[in-house]
């Protein structure tokens, strides 16, 4: 035992110490070298697109998983002039607008060398649409008529009825599916089978190995038809929580952290010298909203908030533009409606209830709102001014802001009462409308669309958990989905928006713009607005900073 | 023997069987399922939530899904994890060995030095080294463990020397391991390692020492020892070779009793340093409301209560006749 203990402990300890074998293999020469290490807080399922569920799901299967194409530097949604080739090198319109017809890239390849057919776009489709799948943007898709084989390469897309976003709804909710290593699967198990969790993609990158709970390794395809990406490996760590990735991130562990929140961390980032941030547009916003209805009867009014007046008075009193410098600094930006700051409907000239808090007490006032009692609390009839405000307790913006809010509302008379509560919890909370506000965000797309989604009648079913609803605004919606030139189009959107504002079912907090966290090393970064990862294929270390990993070459 | 553990055996079973029957309900008592976080940022309608409920059995009544589920528990299926799609069993597995390794380490941690301490205290019981280590011991004791991993976590990641000897979060170094040789890789996992197991292993070899503490001061006294000093025997014999040997009975007790505390300890310790492990996974699931993954991740944890406690009475038998009984 003791000759055993003698050999082991010096061999353990010399590891320990790190003093044999440390040095991986760093064979990559020339231009072409580099990782790049993301890190989120959670860990997709499986890495087939239809089963998405939250924005990094998506992210990381795109990085596999290509579109026909996609909208341009601008992201507008409406039409197709602007919208850029992805697997679809062309594409055009029947003469009554009702089919498009893509034409693929003949050079497009799945990652095991089988070309991307036309066959794989319908067998796509026809996952997308399926019941069993229940794919997220399956209601996106429901003015597809059908899709079919025009022939090997060329694919038609014919519509039910003719509208400003036909193209943007057939390029922009499904990425194509490999039908040649899928289709003999059965639906129902698809989501379970092993290619779901080691799928064969036509992406920048395919996927080398997942360490279930750590991380997923990607490697460059060096065919890929849309030129080598710009790094060789992407690196993609899962961690539990914001303090751990910003620990790894200055530790030199990952790349990449987006978004990086919390000021402090934000200084903390900025004071590494291999390290910078950026400040980017986002597809987030994030609002107090108001429940129309009575949480205790939902067949009667909400008691407070049924009140146009008394919902205006209270926005009026909250000053967003220092609760946004407080919590999010140099980087937030006061949204000017339900609509995030790279949105091609965003405007500063729409029209917003102002911060006046003198403006607020008076119409208090005039709604028989006073502090009888001097208590600090308004009352009306012995009923206190008082109302609860649902929030996660995980979302550090939203805990910091509330305690503004909180202070800011007092100042006017208003009991606001926080209750922070476990994510599930709020969300149950939520479903059954039991709640007088909550603080919520929403992620948008391109499309206006999800600004119906959540703040008119089509909404009631889905994201319009406080139930506001407005004819003339539905009306509007109406309108400017049918129009076709963008410019009308927008100008509607505005018009839509303003009105939303003014009816103020929600208090605007802030959105529109996130810190992110990167190592100096990368060249040009860019994150777009409205998927932060889709340049991330792009990406180039430059060639004298290259750190130990970047020399790696992938086996 | 075979008679007692055959009667333990039973006895377990009814324990998991209990255990299991409460966490399933009172987990799904719990506001919320899979699918209701998905309403709070995505546009995910309540059909779309409906379907994806039916999809999984779960608009079922909840005594049906119990006598499935329970069923399939009979059968070694533990179901399907949602945020994973794929077996629980399978996802418990593939995270078994750093949990593993981690709980293993920090024993060895806490049981070598909470005796080597304890054992000291109760050698030199009221001196100024006792009371020194009696603070000592009594401050980590009262440290969450937690707080002690965030502490250790910062003071490594503000430091850039010591994070490239100790890293401060994974299980490995993240796209470099798998290019190292066998031995890199091993000196990799274990600097990985080191700091997750002294934050589980100091915390628990402060509750260890206090225990061993008292069971040295227990021995100590007796006549034995008097007597072994009387004839003669040099201290650190009589103190090493009679007073330990006697002294470590009530800790087998503890050693039975501690492997699933650090288990429930490593669902801290492992979601703080990004540990890859079962106790991560487990309040993940928690969150995402991972109804099979939670009851599958308590159903291995209560087993390892049992085989534990059962392995601590086997020993005990073993190494102290008293508690034998008749045969």
């Amino acid at each position: 035992m003791k000759r055993i203990t003698s050999l082991v402990a010096p061999a353990v300890l010399a590891a320990a110490a790190g003093t044999g074998g440390c040095t991986p293999d760093l064979s990559c020469e020339g231009d072409w070298c580099g990782t790049l290490v993301m890190v989120s807080a959670a860990e997709p399922p499986t890495l087939l697109p239809p089963f998405a569920q939250f924005d990094i799901h998506i992210a990381l299967a795109d990085q596999l998983f290509w579109r026909l194409a996609d909208v341009g530097p601008d992201a507008i949604s409406w039409g197709h002039e602007s919208f850029v080739p992805k697997l679809a090198q062309e594409w055009e319109f029947s003469d009554d607008s009702l089919t498009i017809v893509f034409r693929l890239n003949r050079a497009a390849r799945w990652h095991d060398g089988t070309p991307v057919t036309a066959r794989d776009v319908t067998f796509t489709f026809d996952v997308y649409r399926d019941t069993v799948i229940n794919a997220l943007p399956r209601s996106r898709l429901d003015r597809i008529a059908s899709v079919t084989e025009r022939d090997s390469t060329a694919v038609a897309f014919r519509f039910s009825e003719r509208y400003p976003e036909q193209f943007f709804d057939a390029v922009y909710h499904m990425r194509i599916l490999p039908r040649h290593l899928l289709d003999t699967i059965p639906r129902a198990a698809l989501r379970t089978h092993p290619a779901a969790r080691n799928p064969v993609g036509s992406g920048p990158f395919r996927l080398r190995r997942w360490d279930t709970g750590e991380s997923i390794e990607l490697i460059a395809d060096s065919a890929f038809f849309a030129g080598s990406p710009g790094v060789r490996r992407l690196l993609w760590r899962f961690s539990s929580d914001v303090p751990t990735m910003v620990t790894q991130l200055a530790a030199g562990e990952v790349d990449v952290l987006y978004p990086v929140t919390g000021l402090e961390n934000i200084d903390r980032i900025k004071r590494e010298p291999d390290l910078r941030t950026l400040d980017v547009e986002s597809n987030a916003y994030a609002y107090v909203g108001f429940n129309f209805w009575d949480p205790a009867d939902l067949d009667s009014p909400h008691p407070l908030f049924a009140d146009r007046e008394l919902r205006r008075a209270i926005t009026m009193a909250v000053d967003r533009a220092a609760i946004v410098a407080d919590v999010m600094g140099d980087a937030g930006v006061v949204p000017v409606g339900p609509v995030t700051g790279g949105h091609w409907i965003w405007d500063d000239d729409i029209r917003q209830l102002p911060h006046d808090p003198d403006r607020a007490r008076t119409m208090l006032a005039e709604l028989g709102w006073s502090d009888s009692d001097a208590d600090g609390v308004l009352d009306r009839n012995g009923q206190p001014l008082s109302f609860e405000l649902l929030m996660t307790s995980t979302s550090v913006l939203r805990v910091r802001s509330a305690v503004f809010l909180q202070e800011q509302l007092r100042q006017v008379g208003v009991d606001l009462v926080v209750q922070a509560l476990e994510p599930n919890a709020m969300g149950s909370r939520m479903s059954s409308r039991r709640f007088d506000s909550y603080f919520g965000s929403w992620l948008q797309d391109p499309s206006p669309i999800s600004i119906a989604e959540s703040w008119t009648t089509s909404g009631l079913n889905a994201g319009n958990y406080g139930a506001y609803t407005n004819t003339e605004i539905d009306e509007l919606v109406q309108r400017a989905r049918s129009e076709f030139d963008p410019m009308a189009a927008k100008e509607l959107w505005k018009e839509i928006v303003g009105l939303i504002n003014e009816d103020a079912p929600a208090i605007w907090i802030y959105g529109g713009s996130v810190t992110v966290g990167i190592h100096s090393r990368f060249e040009n970064p860019s994150f777009p607005w409205d998927e932060w990862w889709k340049n991330l294929w792009t990406f180039r270390a430059t060639p004298s900073q290259l750190i130990e990993r970047d020399l790696i070459t992938a086996r | 023997m075979a008679r007692f553990i055959a009667g333990r055996l039973l006895q377990g079973i009814v324990v998991v069987f209990v255990v299991v029957t409460l966490t399933f309900i009172l987990f799904r008592l719990a506001p919320g399922d899979p699918f209701t976080r998905m309403g709070q940022s995505s546009s995910a309608s309540e059909e779309f939530k409906a379907q994806a409920r039916r999809n999984l059995g779960l608009d079922q009544p909840l005594h049906t899904q119990y006598l499935r589920y329970i069923t399939n528990v009979a059968r070694g299926d533990l179901g399907m994890s949602f945020s994973e799609q794929r077996p629980v069993l399978e996802a418990i597995v593939a995270r078994m060995p750093a949990t593993v390794a981690l709980a293993a380490t920090a024993l060895l941690i806490d049981f070598v030095l909470g005796i080597l301490i304890g054992a000291t205290q109760g050698a030199r019981a009221g001196s100024k080294l006792d009371d020194l280590l009696s603070v000592m011991m009594l401050t980590l004791y009262s440290v969450p463990v937690f707080w002690l991993g965030l502490m250790f976590v910062l003071v490594f990641a503000y430091n850039v020397g010591l994070l490239d000897l100790l890293p401060a979060t994974g299980s490995k170094t993240t796209g470099v391991y798998e290019y190292l040789t066998p031995l890199g890789q091993l000196s990799d996992r274990i600097r990985h390692l080191m700091l997750p197991a002294i934050t589980l292993g100091l915390v628990g070899a402060a509750g260890t020492a206090r225990y061993q503490r008292a069971a040295m001061l227990d021995v100590i006294r007796q006549d034995f020892i008097r007597t072994a000093r009387a004839k003669g025997l040099r201290e650190p014999t009589v103190l090493l070779r009679h007073a330990l040997r006697n002294s470590l009975l009530p800790i087998i007790t503890l050693f039975g009793l501690s492997f699933p505390i650090l288990l429930s300890g490593a669902v801290l310790v492992e979601t703080v340093f990004a540990w890859p492990g079962l106790g991560k996974f487990m309040v993940d699931a928690i969150l995402a409301r991972d109804y099979n993954v939670v009851t599958g991740a308590v159903i291995i944890s209560a087993c390892m209560v049992v085989v534990g406690n059962l392995l601590a009475d086997i020993l005990y038998r073993a190494v102290d006749p008293r508690v034998r009984g008749p045969a």
